[in-house]
């Protein structure tokens, strides 16, 4: 964790798109895709660094997410899941099934439970870093995380059956 | 215990280096990002603004001018009865010059207990002769010597609508005999005594020296007079209750008789 209270923008920077970065490129898988979300996470970060930068690195990993899904949601509107996972065969990503399976579980969740999830998980925050954004207790993190954990994990299984079938 | 999720295989093997250029470039949007929060703040700001005083002007204005007009004036002149002197000096209390229409041939033609817009009780009669809305309406002998009467121009057809004003030139009284004005609740010269009645209610019926059937409708000491003849409204009058009563019962010589040849 590099970013702290008080720092000018510019000391956090650094830290702050590499997390955005790693969000990014977890849900999507993509290196353009991702930078594009990390660059804009931190455009909004600096926007708002009055009221951002004693919390920046977990609201940047939340802001993120949603952008990486808000992608997601862009591209699945003219592509069927199937096609891009044919289409994403060829471009070489090991990981491309089971990354089409968290984007999908990702999109089930409940709002609260996706931000906690993509910040305690998918940012590998803290569940105090993630309590102190959302304004609630570390409890509530953690049985909101585990709720939405469980669904994620019957998504991500449910996909790796599918898969071994075929 | 369920173990933790870990997705840490499907980060990138060479993440790609916040650079100075990526930074300038960050706080570029980042700046234009908060340009466009700061105006849309300020626009709804300013949209919201307009709509509540608008909202306000709309709603509560007419209401206001009118009410405005009644309680600067207090509550009004009297008709001069016969040669008597006006109630009330001139200087007693302020006049309110009123609102006048900047023209064109929109009017409205309700007939109210407080007259016709613009043409409202206590409104003094002095802009709305500059702007053309009003003329005298001389008629020979029948205009009385300290009391002024007009009849109202401009989209109302002359001699549909005849005002009365006291000496200090507020207006004291309205009337027509013509079907085209028509009260809130719908009656109009050439409506039935019937409906008149049945619209109504509580309507006063006043002895008429004259033989004529005559009413009342007062709504806080303004009054509207229908005059019935043949079982038919043939004219309204709008003023203070004394003024109305008066005029109805025959206590109360006009200043002037609607013009001739209309």
């Amino acid at each position: 964790m590099g970013a702290v209270t008080g720092q000018p923008y510019e000391a956090c920077f650094r830290d702050l798109f590499a997390i955005a970065y790693r969000v990014g490129y977890r849900i999507l898988g993509d290196r353009s895709q991702a930078e594009d979300v990390a660059a804009e996470a931190c455009a909004r970060a600096y926007a708002r660094w009055k009221t951002v930068s004693g919390h920046s690195e977990p609201w940047v990993a939340r802001v993120a997410g949603n952008l990486a899904l808000d992608e997601v949601r862009r591209l699945t509107r003219w592509r069927r899941r199937e096609s891009a996972l044919h289409e994403r065969d060829l471009g070489g990503d090991p990981h491309r099934a089971e990354r089409l399976d968290l984007q999908q579980a990702l999109q089930r969740l409940s709002k609260r439970q996706r931000e906690v999830l993509i910040m305690r998980y998918v940012a590998d925050m803290s569940e105090r870093d993630v309590a102190e954004t959302l304004g609630c207790s570390v409890g509530t993190v953690k049985s909101t995380a585990s709720r939405a954990m469980a669904l994620v994990r019957a998504g991500l299984t449910a996909g790796e059956e599918v898969r071994n079938d075929a | 215990m369920m173990p933790d999720l870990d997705f840490r295989h499907l980060d990138d093997g060479e993440p790609p280096y916040a650079s100075e250029p990526r930074l300038d470039a960050v706080r570029t949007r980042g700046r234009a990002i908060r340009r466009r929060r700061l105006t849309i703040a300020t626009a709804t700001a300013v949209t919201a603004l307009v709509l509540a005083t608008g909202g306000v002007l709309g709603v509560a204005g007419p209401y206001l001018r009118h009410h405005q007009a009644i309680s600067a004036a207090g509550q009004g002149g009297n008709l001069a009865t016969g040669s008597g002197e006006p109630s009330q000096s001139p200087d007693a209390t302020p006049t309110y010059a009123g609102h006048v229409p900047a023209g064109g041939t929109s009017v409205s033609a309700t007939f109210t207990t407080t007259g016709v817009d613009p043409y409202y009780l206590n409104v003094n009669v002095q802009a709305l002769l500059k702007s053309g809305w009003l003329t005298p309406a001389k008629s020979g002998a029948d205009v009385c010597v300290k009391n002024a009467s007009y009849q109202a121009v401009g989209p109302h057809q002359p001699g549909d609508l005849l005002i009365s004003a006291d000496a200090a030139g507020r207006i004291v009284l309205v009337e027509t005999s013509s079907p085209a004005y028509r009260t809130p609740s719908g009656i109009a010269v050439g409506s039935t005594e019937d409906l008149l009645v049945r619209t109504y209610g509580n309507l006063s019926s006043i002895p008429n020296k004259t033989g004529v059937m005559a009413y009342t409708e007062t709504v806080g000491g303004y009054s509207i007079g229908f005059v019935v003849k043949n079982a038919i409204v043939a004219q309204m009058y709008a003023g203070n209750f004394a003024n109305v009563s008066d005029l109805l019962n025959g206590a109360l010589v006009r200043c002037s008789s609607p013009p001739t040849g209309r």
